[in-house]
């Protein structure tokens, strides 16, 4: 593992190694007969202020990622430092504390607001429960942050059936704000959202960030969103890293064959413009039973008898560019798809 | 509203504009009124509603509706038919005196009928509640920890659910009717525990089945991530969106024990006999089954009487519990 783990005072969040697997149970005793590597050997870091963008096909582990950092789902391997704190081990009150710092934007605006509760109590629960006890004041953050997501005072009485789903995201990303938290974790937060709505609530987000200078773990499918918001992105595959790099480098160049097989799918608003499509064969392997070597072997163009065999480190290829693949040579191109 | 507004002079133009914030701030609906406001709609659930609350007030004020003593021997007055039953079989005319008659031994029908209403209006509420808070407390338990919890309490309402009800009601009722709990309330309140014992399985499967699709959605992780306790998500997340589903369960399990106390009291199990005026419990609509049916050709009024009661308020539950549960469904929603 040759990611850079010195604990800079840039790096806010450092994720090595994080490993989140699901049992699978069967039989009449419920045992533990296999285990779903969600996530297998993650490592990445995250720089105080910056967008971090991570995209992978649906199932890759982009959100178990996200939810295994907040401690929202138990994690079975790795460490996650957070501002130098030792996220996975922590006493209950320090959790509790951390948890101020840390906030979570979902993706589906439906499911992620409780609909019997008013819009203000929604807001209002982190700071009740982080000991803020007068009404008044609670009422005057709720107030504070509804204006700042757009929408207005009186919306705080209303319940979350009466607004649309580019509201409820706003109603969302304001409950994330109550704590004034310096990370927040976008699970995926426009995806659910019209076209033109998904770019107001992008700019909102950027907006915000310029605003309080705080760090996002930006979760997506969306190549398009990534580039528009993120600083670096690290793309996934079947649980693993296969490329973390600058948003410049990644879309200029993409080293690993499987982001270039991504970035040839991005449609080009251009009818005369003719771009080469890489279609990867067959689909993605079940995480049940990933295959040996790299595991994106199976469906590579360019799978030489050593991916099949050994998997391939995540190596700084080029100055913070990394890359798992055999086939890209250190500080050089990769083999050419076609 | 915004064109006219841009025609008018700028004070009325604010003025308008405040207007439009005035009526944009109105109170909004909260899933509660919207459910009420359906309920009200529903014509069957309104009259069943007010049968019960009719009944209800029988209940309470059955002293002072009963034209007669309950347990008053009228000697001589025995054998009455209705009053507008001008030749019965038993050679005797009904008199205005006794509505619906009088029983062998010369007691009022009514009278017995309108307090018969207290046992039911009790036990159907009662034991619900009962039936509600374990069932409700523990399927919360079962669903939200999952499990060995989940496992034991969960193989403990497949035992409870195999065995047959009725058939526990009657041991029950039989081997500790004379005990001093069979005696207390008249014997009501084992019929209370027993209810309970056999019902609250239900509940808890259903409580159960509601946490455990609860649980996984996304707005119990965002109040877990800004660090809420599992009773806070228990109390403030969960319970509230399964109160729906357990005010219609309610609803059905208050006929069901109804019509289990009628069972009993007909079998001879359930309330005792009370001679005692000072009682609030005198007879109940199952005893007075009992008693009718003996006379069944002579006077079908003592049988008929409370069967049309007990057929009445189960009815109106069913009502109620249908318009509930349309007003409550959340598939009418989104």
């Amino acid at each position: 593992m040759a990611v850079s783990v010195d604990v800079a005072q840039k790096d806010l969040l450092v994720v090595q190694n994080l490993k989140t697997y699901f049992p699978v149970r069967s039989g009449v005793f419920q045992r533990i007969s296999a285990w779903v590597k969600a996530v297998d050997d993650v490592s990445f870091t995250v720089k105080e202020g910056e967008t971090f963008g991570l995209v992978g096909e649906s199932g890759c582990g982009k959100t178990t990622v996200s939810r295994s950092i907040l401690r929202l789902i138990p994690s079975n391997e790795g460490t996650v430092f957070f501002d130098g704190q030792d996220v996975f081990n922590l006493r209950s009150n320090e959790l509790k504390a951390l948890r101020r710092n840390m906030q979570i934007v979902f993706q589906d605006p439906y499911s992620s607001l409780d609909p019997r509760m008013p819009v203000g109590d929604i807001i209002a629960e982190s700071l009740l429960i982080h000991g803020v006890k007068d009404r008044k004041q609670r009422n005057a953050v709720v107030q504070e942050m509804l204006a700042k997501v757009g929408l207005n005072p009186y919306h705080a009485h209303r319940y979350p059936h009466e607004f649309s789903g580019g509201q409820r995201q706003r109603i969302g990303i304001a409950r994330a704000l109550a704590l004034n938290p310096r990370f927040i974790v976008c699970d995926e937060p426009v995806s659910a959202l019209d076209v033109s709505i998904q770019s107001q609530i992008l700019n909102l987000l950027k907006d915000l960030q310029r605003e309080y200078g705080f760090s996002y773990l930006f979760v997506a499918h969306d190549l398009s969103v990534v580039e528009h918001i993120s600083d670096r992105v690290g793309v996934m595959y079947l649980g693993k890293l296969v490329e973390v790099t600058t948003r410049e480098d990644l879309y200029r160049e993409p080293l690993h064959p499987y982001t270039q097989a991504l970035m040839s799918a991005i449609p080009v608003p251009d009818p005369r413009r003719r771009r080469e499509r890489i279609v990867l064969k067959g689909e993605v392997p079940s995480p049940l039973n990933p295959p040996p070597g790299c595991r994106f072997h199976p469906r590579c163009p360019i799978a030489k008898d050593i991916c099949k065999q050994e998997i391939p480190a995540f190596e700084e290829k080029r100055p913070g560019h990394f890359v798992a693949c055999h086939l890209v040579e250190q500080g050089g191109r990769s083999t050419p798809v076609n | 509203m915004t064109t006219t507004a841009q025609t008018q002079t700028p004070s009325a133009k604010s003025a308008s504009a405040a207007e439009t914030a005035k009526v944009l701030s109105r109170p909004s609906r909260s899933f509660w009124r919207d459910a009420w406001s359906r309920l009200l709609h529903n014509k069957a659930a309104v009259a069943g509603a007010l049968v019960i609350l009719f009944f209800m007030f029988v209940a309470i004020f059955a002293p002072l509706l009963a034209p007669h003593n309950p347990l008053e021997l009228n000697s001589g007055k025995g054998f009455l038919p209705p009053m507008w039953v001008e030749n019965s079989s038993t050679g005797k005319a009904g008199t205005p005196e006794f509505i619906l008659g009088t029983d062998n031994l010369g007691r009022d029908v009514l009278s017995r009928v309108i307090y018969g209403a207290r046992v039911s209006m009790v036990v159907g509420f009662i034991p619900t509640l009962i039936i509600v808070v374990v069932g409700v407390s523990l399927g919360m338990i079962s669903g939200y920890f999952g499990g060995s919890t989940d496992n034991l309490l969960m193989r403990l309402t497949d035992i409870v659910y195999a065995f047959p009800d009725l058939l526990f009601f009657i041991i029950v009722m039989t081997a500790l009717r004379a005990t001093a709990l069979g005696q207390f309330l008249n014997g009501l309140f084992l019929l209370f525990v027993a209810l309970a014992l056999v019902n609250w399985v239900g509940v808890a499967r259903l409580v159960r089945g509601q946490v455990l699709s609860l649980k996984e959605k996304d707005f119990v992780l965002a109040s877990r991530a800004v660090g809420a306790k599992d009773t806070r998500i228990m109390i403030r997340h969960i319970l509230p969106n399964s109160l729906g589903v357990i005010i219609v369960a309610m609803a059905f399990l208050i006929p069901g024990a109804i019509i289990t106390e009628a069972i009993l009291g007909y079998l001879g199990l359930g309330l005792r006999p009370s001679t005692d005026p000072t009682d609030i419990f005198i007879t109940s609509w199952g005893s007075m089954l009992l008693e009718g049916q003996t006379a069944i050709n002579n006077q079908p009024w003592i049988l008929l009487a409370p069967a049309i009661a007990v057929a009445l308020v189960v009815l109106s539950f069913n009502f109620l519990g249908d318009g509930l549960r349309d007003a409550l469904d959340p598939r009418l929603r989104e």
